[in-house]
């Protein structure tokens, strides 16, 4: 894959995981490309001394292009984090860790304790014991708002689905092209098959 | 930060558009990083992302060749087929991105840039009033519509609003079912 369609990738990622309720999968193959070519796009750009008009109106358009695609990678692992907060005792209760990289589970697990720590001092400890706990296995507890797995989302179908059985008893017919808000738990298993898009 | 997109990260997206330009200027090219464009010699077409394109504009370096949709009889004959259909006609998913883009940084280059902005306009107009009376009609039964073709700037209007409402939809039929 080039750099060229890896950014592109990115850009889908991040589209993705703005939309979807749940943590995705850390796209790490694409972050780790797109940041190596950030850097040393960057020291390249800082190592050309500016002596002609055209050489800084060159560097101003490698520059705009850098500052773009940070803007893409910084949005990316922004949105991760601002879910990862939001989420933070969800992922920790059905063991999404390994949906994370490794800094973002180090985010967590910081983020995880010092969350615990505040519920404790400001009322945990007031209550009775039995209430405590905040990560039953049940998941009754969980102090986030979870994930609504049946959230409405707008999906473009990438490839013909097909007949497609609605929990209103109706039944669609998607196609290429096709855009459908659709609950998210019942499309789920498109996305991996990278069968429609979430936009 | 919101978890959702926004009209300026519409926007972002859009810039990533090809448009055409004519270059004033000669140059070998330029590898970016998200891809290689060049080279560039004067009076010679070429396709570049469209924030280039506006770059380079604001430097007076080019000239932009308006995307195809962007024609008074083009647009006029499309505003036609959205009116009789009662679907959305198809267009540039990005059409009003691209277009005020355009009408901001390069109207000089856009023949008729006064009518094609209100014909958009009138366009995005029509478009909108389409889904709020697809809205009415929506029943239980008769819930999941087809948006295909649906625009950028028509998902952003609709995304606060209708994913919520399908959610109490759902979660009343749940409950309704469960008495």
């Amino acid at each position: 894959m080039s750099l060229a369609e890896e950014i592109l990738q990115l850009e889908a990622a991040l589209r993705r995981e703005k939309v979807c309720p749940e943590i995705l999968n850390f796209e790490s193959e694409l972050v780790n490309k797109v940041v190596t070519a950030i850097e040393s796009k960057q020291k390249l750009i800082n190592s050309i001394t500016i002596e002609t008009i055209e050489q800084q109106f060159e560097t101003q358009i490698y520059q705009l292009d850098l500052d773009r695609i940070k803007y893409l990678l910084s949005n990316y692992l922004r949105t991760r984090l601002f879910k990862i907060q939001a989420l933070a005792f969800t992922i920790v209760i059905t063991n999404k860790a390994d949906m994370l990289s490794r800094k973002e589970l180090a985010f967590l697990e910081k983020y995880y304790i010092i969350k615990t720590n505040l519920f404790k001092k400001s009322f945990l400890l007031k209550i009775p014991e039995e209430f405590r706990s905040i990560d039953h296995e049940d998941h009754s507890t969980s102090p986030d708002t979870e994930p609504e797995m049946n959230k409405h989302v707008f999906i473009r179908a990438l490839d013909t689905i097909g007949n497609c059985k609605l929990p209103n008893g109706q039944t669609a017919n998607i196609n290429k092209d096709d855009i459908y808000l659709l609950p998210y738990s019942l499309i789920k298993p498109l996305i991996e098959l990278k069968k429609i898009d979430l936009i | 930060m919101e978890n959702e997109i926004t009209l300026p990260e519409s926007e972002f997206f859009a810039e990533n558009t090809k448009i055409t330009i004519i270059p004033n200027f000669k140059h070998a090219g330029f590898q970016i990083l998200s891809g290689f464009y060049g080279p560039l010699r004067p009076s010679v077409a070429i396709e570049v992302p469209l924030w280039l394109g506006v770059f380079l504009k604001r430097q007076q370096k080019c000239r932009i060749i308006p995307p195809a949709w962007m024609d008074l009889q083009v647009l006029k004959d499309k505003f036609e087929e959205e009116r009789k259909k009662e679907e959305f006609s198809e267009l540039d998913f990005y059409y009003m991105e691209v277009s005020s883009l355009l009408l901001a940084h390069a109207k000089e280059d856009i023949p008729n840039h006064v009518l094609i902005c209100r014909l958009i306009q009138d366009l995005q107009d029509l478009r909108t009033s389409k889904i709020r009376n697809s809205l009415q009609k929506i029943t239980v039964e008769n819930l999941y519509a087809n948006f295909k073709d649906i625009a950028s700037i028509e998902l952003q209007a609709i995304r606060r609003l209708l994913p919520a409402t399908y959610d109490s939809i759902d979660y009343m039929r749940k409950t309704e079912n469960n008495d």
